[in-house]
């Protein structure tokens, strides 16, 4: 098992996460549910908002570090990883990443 | 010859197939003829390795005010928001630590993806998904708006510092510059408060 968390801060109550400026279509909850929901590679998927409303937790638990690894080089998904990025820089959203494994991941 | 030399190249007829230019137009222009060239590895006799906090780096052909930096990205470890406020940089794809899948040859997929140049002050990095991988390759394509003062993209830096390996590299080359907790500036004076 490999689990992905990642702890997005932003600066202001009043600036907006990614996923609440931008709103996925539907062929990529779609692309996601076919290649990794249903195939058992995405286990879960959770995100906490902070009682301050700042702060936003996504834990993301998946089969394998592999699974993941094929997530996230998907041609298709990678450009919208790209965007929240630059979105994320742009808008002074700063970023911190916990990762949690198996010992033989 | 000693006892434990197989053979040496002599780097003057090694390189010797390699027309080099007095200057290039653009960094474009610069990446373009290194990779023509077959990107040779023509380290600086001075070139020091540059150990950081995420990767280690080293200087692997320059010329005037025009580098190139050869990063291993360390495994689990990303890049943090940053730019570098004195230079042009593009940055190349070269693979490894399971960074992208398996294309001919056994490289990387992402082998070859090369970026737009970010120019003087662009941030950049903050690609939190590379902590699953064991690490990867880069090439750094730079071109320096003052030669002096060429050392390293990890040591010209404006943003989130990747550590306390970082803070050192910048301190000794930037003795006078802002590096507060987590965040350096080596465009500003160490008693400038940051907000």
């Amino acid at each position: 098992m490999f689990k992905f968390i990642k702890i997005q801060k932003k600066p202001y109550r009043g600036s907006l996460f990614f996923f609440e400026q931008f709103k996925y279509p539907k062929e990529y909850h779609q692309h996601n549910d076919t290649n990794y929901i249903k195939t058992g590679k995405l286990i879960s998927i959770e995100k906490k908002l902070s009682d301050d409303k700042l702060e936003m937790t996504t834990t993301m638990v998946w089969r394998s570090r592999k699974d993941f690894i094929s997530y996230v080089t998907d041609p298709y998904v990678y450009g919208f990883l790209m965007q929240s990025r630059d979105y994320e820089i742009d808008n002074d959203i700063t970023i911190d990443v916990v990762i949690e494994k198996d010992d033989n991941e | 010859m000693n006892k434990i030399t197989w053979k040496k190249i002599n780097p003057t007829d090694y390189f010797s197939h390699i027309n080099i230019p007095d200057d290039w137009n653009s960094l474009e222009e610069f990446t373009d003829w290194y990779l023509d060239s077959k990107m040779p590895l023509m380290i600086p006799f001075d070139a020091r390795v540059i150990v950081s906090d995420d990767a280690c780096a080293i200087c692997i052909f320059k010329k005037g005010n025009y580098q190139v930096e050869l990063y291993l990205q360390y495994p689990e470890m990303w890049v943090r928001k940053h730019c570098h406020p004195r230079m042009d940089s593009i940055i190349m794809q070269l693979g490894g630590g399971s960074s992208s899948p398996e294309d001919i040859y056994g490289v990387s997929k992402s082998w070859g993806y090369i970026d737009k140049n970010l120019p003087p002050g662009h941030y950049h990095g903050g690609d939190s998904v590379t902590a699953a991988f064991d690490g990867k390759v880069i090439l750094a394509f730079q071109r320096w708006e003052n030669p002096k003062e060429m050392t390293s993209a990890a040591i010209q830096w404006k943003g989130q510092l990747q550590g306390n390996h970082q803070v050192k590299l910048i301190k000794n080359y930037y003795p006078n510059a802002l590096v507060q907790e987590g965040y350096a500036d080596i465009t500003l004076p160490k008693d400038q408060i940051e907000s």
